[in-house]
């Protein structure tokens, strides 16, 4: 960050670089609490998976290979386009992150989407979590043998719904970047808000690094 | 300075809506000591009653059974979330930090005030629960009994994750603070020791409080979908719900201690003049005792879990005992030879050192695997939890509001009264608590609305009778306290930037302080035990 | 500490798409290998690329490679503390059946839901 100031610098800083690295290492902090926030769900996971493998690994069969690593390179790609729009905001040109911008939005909206016809089959099968959890024996839906089954659902939706929220979290944000980038609020000399809102969006492309194999991928 | 400083923070602005959109720290701090007080008398009245409820064997004298149980679960529920929780990091730390460390704010002052929302948003929630009937489960919320039963248990867990967010932001907030904003001069090792202790607090709160969010975030899943995770009728265990429980309960009994262990630091040095024995050691302990206070969250589930992992739980409990020990004796080490002078902050702090050794030594008779099995859910872990939060932190908030008390205000409060209120607690407490130390080793089972009928009743009977009567002492020295603290606002003596001669930071500038803190940027020239090399004047007589 | 370059390092745009294809690869190699039985390999395996793919992600999308080394840090710290909570109570799960037999019982199709659809209090 350079000494000059910008009409974003707040005065009970030193400078704008010490605001620039508080701001930084309080987002930090805050992904900290993220990774906590998804260990209790990781370690739920862990538990029941170590309990009932056979249930694991015949419960995992009823969802969709195909969406799932769908999904997975549409988030590693969304991920690249936010790199890059911090890339170019940085290099002061933010037209071309702006583009960035809307692209990363659109991917996340694919996500989206094609959680959302997962979703849709696991109703249409009954494959719910909990007191909910009422398969059914059409001839698209997979019978699940094993131990309580309703747990893997529970686990699934739980997991999978709460990274959900962060995804549409993240668009919010990123809706917000979209517009302040339009005003032309970021330069190469403050861009603190396209940072922060790329360290959120890599982090839930992270969570779902992790929720991929152990979902979809078990055994 | 012996003025009171005409224009300062509390009067700058006076419409309501500078308080209510305020975004500097010491009216923020000031906001969460007023709401916590409120808390704290809540819960204080919800205890009396039990007391009083137990001051004969038969139920029913006062309270009802459930009106009992709800009764127990509420006074923990607030206590813990509402009070102890921000107590001293929110309301204290919030107000004195910044200035300790020479900076105008903290890091995030809008995050700051939202946490102090959040905490209002969380606790109208809990008083949604209180209102809808309560809850009955205990403040620890045990499954299966928490997912089968009536009350509200829904809201009152919704409550505590909420809250859950405000200490979030605290914490992330002086996280930062403490790294990034410290003025020039001060290093890491010459920062107070209460800062410390609040750094290593706000690690423990943004490592650990996630975790009880996702916890109460499960438990409400499990009531309304039966999710089946901590549901033993729904193929789930009760016992990986004591674990998320403790996993952030015992390290959060550390964000109620260390704040409080970092008032002491400052009081035994100031009050005795002496520079504090052994710095090092006290900032290393501090972040050991955060560190270490992860390890151990299974002690309170000795009965329960595996024998295996108990075993190695009680092994690492005796362990976090280090590093406390390692304060108290820095402390003892302090005072050794020392000119102390008795005001009122320094009787608290004294008052610590006495209760927070019974309340630590006892807890290693707990961490004990083969007499826990024997002292669990007795009156005896009830004495123990009570010697360190509310002998402990309790009175270490209280030592450091009297402390700084004429900072926050600019006047004094009676000095004579504080220390009749400050020895009346110190005999109250112990004639409250100490009879639960008996009554729960001789097997007197906790949250027991009657105890007719046991083969001890008798004895018990007598020691509740004492108990009782210790808790109105209690309560009377917390109205003397009252009244005097709210007279001094307005009629105490004016104390000058700083009444006890103390060499931090906060006492070089005027009180009460200006809105951004300093008049001029404040310069460093000593470190902040230096009693041995600088001496300065106190503008009090 | 007064100007851009001395602290920001802008990484150049070959690394990133040099990083995006390999967090692609890794990710088909993935999906490879499960195509094998390894038994309980398998999970140790898929974790081993997932926690590889994430550190890519974490030093060059979230530049931690080039930032203040505080961030860092602090990200270990928090999968320190969830490794810790997911092993220690993994352990006490697993021994769980020392003295007693203590399991998790099955539930029976179609649980029990009444009891709870009529709870009044929220
Ligand atoms: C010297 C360090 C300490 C040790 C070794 C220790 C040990 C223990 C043990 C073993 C128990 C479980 C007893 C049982 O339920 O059977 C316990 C309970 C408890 N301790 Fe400590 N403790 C220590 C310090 C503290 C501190 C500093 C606090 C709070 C400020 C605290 C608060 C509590 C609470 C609230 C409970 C009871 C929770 C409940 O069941 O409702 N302890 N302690
Ligand atoms: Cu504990």
């Amino acid at each position: 960050m350079s000494k000059e100031t910008t009409p974003y610098f707040q005065h009970h800083f030193v400078d704008p670089e010490q605001q620039y690295e508080s701001s930084k290492l309080g987002m930090w902090a805050f992904l900290v609490t993220e990774v906590l926030t998804f260990a209790g769900f990781f370690c739920a996971y862990a538990i029941y998976r170590m309990w009932n493998p056979e249930m694991f690994i015949n419960a995992h069969k009823a969802l969709d290979v195909t969406m799932g690593a769908t999904n997975t390179v549409v988030l590693i790609t969304s991920s690249l386009t936010m790199a890059l729009a911090i890339r170019y905001v940085q290099v002061n040109k933010p037209k071309v992150a702006l583009v960035h911008l809307i692209l990363t939005f659109l991917f996340a909206c694919t996500f989206l989407v094609i959680k959302y016809f997962e979703y849709e089959h696991k109703f249409h099968c009954g494959h719910l979590p909990g007191a909910l959890y009422n398969p059914h024996v059409y001839p698209d839906c997979i019978p699940i043998e094993g131990n309580n089954p309703h747990v893997f659902f529970s686990i699934y939706f739980m997991m999978t719904g709460l990274h959900g929220i962060h995804v549409i979290a993240g668009m919010v944000l990123i809706l917000w970047l979209i517009f302040r980038t339009h005003k032309g609020h970021f330069t190469s000399a403050y861009y603190t808000p396209v940072e922060m809102v790329g360290l959120f969006w890599h982090l839930v492309d992270l969570i779902w690094i992790y929720l991929f194999p152990l979902l979809y991928l078990i055994g | 300075m012996r003025e009171y400083l005409e224009k300062n923070y509390l009067n700058e602005e006076t419409t309501i809506k500078s308080w209510l959109f305020t975004v500097d720290h010491k009216r923020i701090g000031l906001m969460y000591l007023f709401a916590i007080m409120f808390f704290f008398a809540v819960g204080g009245f919800l205890a009396l009653m039990m007391r009083l409820e137990l001051l004969t064997p038969a139920g029913g004298d006062i309270l009802d059974k459930n009106t009992y149980n709800v009764f127990y679960t509420l006074h923990g529920a607030i206590m813990i979330f509402m009070f102890i929780i921000p107590s001293v990091p929110a309301a204290m730390g919030n107000i004195i930090m910044p200035i300790m460390l020479g900076t105008k704010d903290v890091a995030f002052p809008r995050l700051n005030l939202a946490s102090w929302y959040v905490y209002v948003v969380g606790s109208s929630i809990g008083i949604f629960s209180i209102i809808s009937g309560g809850v009955d489960t205990g403040w620890t919320f045990y499954t299966p009994y928490s997912s089968s039963t009536d009350t509200a248990v829904i809201s009152m867990t919704f409550a505590v994750l909420v809250l859950g967010f405000s200490s979030i932001f605290t914490g992330i907030n002086f996280i930062v603070t403490i790294h990034k904003m410290r003025a020039p001069g001060i290093t890491w090792f010459s920062m107070p020791l209460f800062v410390w202790s609040l750094y290593a607090t706000a690690l423990i709160q943004i490592l650990a409080t996630p975790v009880i969010a996702v916890t109460m975030l499960l438990l409400i899943m499990e009531r309304t979908f039966q999710v089946g995770i901590f549901d033993p009728a729904m193929g789930g265990d009760p016992v990986l719900f004591q674990h998320f429980f403790w996993f952030y309960s015992h390290p959060a009994v550390y964000i109620m201690i260390l704040p409080g262990m970092g008032i002491i630091s400052e009081l035994i040095s100031t009050f005795s003049k002496k520079k504090i024995f052994g710095y090092t050691y006290i900032a290393a302990s501090t972040m050991a005792i955060a560190l270490f206070g992860f390890l151990v969250w299974g002690h309170h589930m000795f009965t329960s879990q595996s024998e295996f992992a108990a075993l190695i739980f009680s092994i690492i409990t005796y362990l976090t005992a280090l590093p406390s020990g390692v304060k108290i004796f820095n402390w003892l080490a302090t005072l050794y030879k020392a000119k102390i002078s008795y005001e009122a902050p320094m009787l608290y702090a004294i008052n610590f050192l006495l209760l927070f050794a019974i309340g630590g030594l006892t807890g290693i008779f707990l961490g004990t695997l083969s007499v826990d099995i024997m002292l669990h859910d007795t009156y005896f872990v009830v004495a123990h939890f009570h010697y360190v939060m509310m002998g402990g932190t309790v009175i270490a908030f209280l030592g450091g509001l009297h402390y700084w008390w004429p900072k926050i205000w600019g006047r004094m409060y009676s000095e004579k009264w504080a220390r009749i209120s400050a020895i009346l607690i110190f005999f109250g407490f112990n004639l409250t608590f100490i009879p639960q130390f008996i009554m729960g080793s001789l097997g007197m089972p906790r949250r027991y609305w009657q105890y007719d009928g046991l083969v001890n009743t008798d004895i018990f009977h007598f020691y509740h009778q004492l108990s009782t009567l210790g808790s109105w002492f209690i309560a009377v020295s917390f109205i003397i306290m009252l009244v005097y603290l709210v007279h001094s606002i307005k009629y105490g003596k004016v104390a000058g930037s700083n009444p006890w001669g103390a060499l931090t930071l906060e006492w070089q500038t005027p009180s009460p302080a200006p809105a951004h803190n300093f008049l001029e940027e404040p310069k460093i020239t000593h470190g902040p035990y230096d009693y041995d090399k600088v001496e300065v004047e106190r503008t009090i007589d | 500490m007064s100007n851009n370059e001395h602290h920001i390092h802008i990484t150049p745009l070959k690394t990133y798409l040099v990083i995006y294809f390999t967090l692609l690869l890794m990710t088909l190699i993935t999906l490879i290998s499960v195509q094998f039985d390894f038994g309980s390999f398998n999970i140790v395996i898929a974790m081993i690329i997932a926690s590889f793919k994430a550190t890519l992600v974490l030093l060059f999308f979230m530049h931690l490679l080039y930032d203040n080394k505080i961030n860092l840090a602090f990200l270990v710290a928090s999968v320190v503390f969830l490794a810790v909570f997911i092993v220690i109570t993994a352990v006490d799960t697993n021994y769980r059946n020392t003295l007693y037999d203590i399991r998790a019982k099955v539930v029976e199709e179609q649980a029990p839901a009444e009891n709870f659809r009529n709870k009044k209090s929220y």
